[in-house]
């Protein structure tokens, strides 16, 4: 019988592993972006190579995204049962870092929306492109962030330390808000939210699909493509 | 929202770590910084021992502090502090100890710092059990000094663990003598807590009973003494825990200790960190929504312009 705590960290690895990848990916895409805006002053050799690679990274980086996020859900039910609940519980950096995986789980899941929801068309749109990048970059240094809290549960401390050291953050301090400002936070942001669909539907923002044709035509969006060539035939 | 609050605020708090390089030299400090803030976790290996775990009220003993590894830097600064909290009760003199010698041999600090160290060190500190029979702990910090100027991060480590003395409790000869560990007398306990015990005797022991309110909670005959009690099953409120050991030629040991069961605390902070996971997870959702319609009303006004 396999142990919850090994499936754990298999999880653990598994969806460190796909999002990381799926950061990763995602900044490459970015940074390429960059170069095909910036186009008339680049190198152009340069600008086919970021053509090319951004159109592998583009894919990997929404599957990594896809897989990641259930890698999280699977790791979240995995980490349920590998501790008891009293020590899951009690312990305010656990606590810290079920919290923070819940955002990051949630950040993650919003990033694969935006990609699943607009496509590959939303990379031409720059506004859209700056969401999807911030979202993930921040989706990720949570992550990070949860990761740091995990070595200090399992080996008392992280590569992370001197950041925080630095920045003034402890891993265990209380991240619980008062019961009056969390109906604050809620009812402001669902009203918040509210606003925005009512405005998107008054505006009918949905039902255009982003493309070269409807967005700024900053960016173009050629695939790559794979060139086979037959051996000649005698 | 939220976690862009934390972040945000992570980033934005300037550093106020009162870094002080160099060392601060030996004194009389509370646990924490001592006069420089030590953040980072050291990799150092500490050990402690006491030359008499069940003193006397008053008796004299001596703790040694081995500590080994770390940081390479050779100023190490050692501390025996009587609690793991930044509070004057730290220094073991609130305590009730007294320090008659500390590693240096002319000084009675708890706070020793040398400048030579070379990877493994040893000090040695003597003391006098407090006058008052009962439980104590001491406890150690190590920090890593730093060149000054230098960029290197500092160091600490704490011996969690401690040392626990049981002062005054020798108890009469024969009878086996009950040293209720934890939980301590007068604490606040919730959830599942273990009981722990320490019954020297002369005599084997035939059985120790452990009774919540005068019920029997379990019965052992080999160490170690431990229980796991589940609070939640009790209602919140003062509760008595008792220890009865009896040894193989029938003498009779006994300790009782009285403690605060509450749950209630628990579960108001459980749902507190439930209310806040949830709060923040709308934020981020209704963040995430709003940063969309942004953008698609961006893409829509540019879409006009080229339009027209």
């Amino acid at each position: 019988m396999v142990s919850m705590s090994a499936l754990h960290a298999l999880t653990a690895e598994l969806h460190a592993g796909f999002l990381t990848l799926s950061f990763i990916c995602i900044m490459i895409v970015a940074v390429a972006q960059i170069v095909v805006r910036l186009r008339t002053r680049m190198p152009r050799k340069f600008v086919e190579w970021a053509i090319k690679v951004r159109g592998y990274t583009e894919a990997a980086g929404y599957v990594g995204a896809v897989l990641g996020v259930l890698g999280l859900l699977l790791s979240a039910w995995t980490g349920m049962y590998a501790w008891p609940e009293d020590v899951l519980l009690k312990d305010a950096v656990v606590r810290n870092k079920i919290l923070l995986t819940a955002f990051s789980t949630v950040m993650w899941g919003g990033v694969v929306y935006i990609r699943s929801r607009f496509g590959r068309g939303l990379w031409t749109c720059p506004a859209m492109a700056t969401v999807y990048v911030g979202l993930t970059f921040v989706a990720f240094g949570i992550l990070g962030t949860t990761g740091s809290m995990g070595a200090h549960l399992v080996q008392g401390g992280s590569a992370l330390d001197p950041l925080w050291n630095f920045v003034g953050f402890r891993v265990g301090a209380n991240l619980v808000l008062t019961a009056n400002i969390d109906a604050l936070i809620a009812i402001a942001s669902a009203a918040a939210l509210f606003i925005a669909l009512v405005i998107g539907r008054r505006y009918d923002l949905f039902s255009v699909k982003l493309g070269a044709e409807t967005c700024q035509r900053v960016f173009k969006w050629d695939e790559p493509k794979i060139v086979y060539e037959a051996p000649e035939k005698k | 929202m939220t976690a862009i609050c934390m972040l945000a605020l992570l980033v934005l708090i300037s550093p106020v770590i009162d870094a002080r390089r160099n060392g601060v030299g030996s004194g009389t400090e509370e646990y924490d910084c001592g006069g420089s803030c030590h953040e980072v976790l050291s990799s150092a290996t500490i050990t402690m021992f006491a030359s008499n775990l069940t003193p006397a009220t008053g008796q004299s003993l001596t703790v040694t502090i081995n500590v080994s590894g770390g940081s390479s830097d050779a100023i190490l600064g050692v501390m025996i502090v009587s609690s793991l909290s930044p509070v004057p009760a730290s220094i073991p003199s609130a305590a009730g100890w007294v320090i008659t010698s500390d590693p240096s041999g002319s000084a009675t600090n708890n706070y020793h710092e040398i400048t030579n160290y070379a990877s493994q060190t040893s000090m040695i500190w003597t003391l006098t059990a407090p006058s008052q029979s009962g439980i104590y702990t001491l406890y150690a910090r190590v920090m890593h000094g730093a060149p000054s100027g230098a960029s290197e991060a500092e160091y600490a480590k704490d011996y969690v663990d401690g040392l626990s003395f049981a002062v005054g409790s020798a108890g009469t000869p024969g009878i086996p003598n009950v040293i209720l560990t934890s939980p301590t007398e007068g604490s606040t306990v919730d959830g599942s807590i273990t009981v722990n015990a320490n019954i020297p005797s002369s005599q084997p022991i035939a059985y120790a009973i452990l009774r919540l309110d005068g019920v029997e909670i379990g019965n052992k005959s080999a160490v170690p003494f431990a229980w796991t009690i589940d609070t939640r099953a009790y209602a919140d409120g003062d509760h008595v825990l008792n220890i009865t050991a009896v040894d193989v030629v029938g003498y009779v040991g006994y300790k009782q200790v009285t403690v605060n069961i509450d749950n209630a605390g628990t579960n108001t902070e459980l749902l507190s960190w439930v209310w806040t996971m949830a709060a923040g997870s709308i934020a981020i959702v209704a963040w995430i929504g709003v940063m969309i319609v942004v953008a698609l009303m961006i893409r829509r006004r540019h879409t006009m312009k080229e339009g027209k």
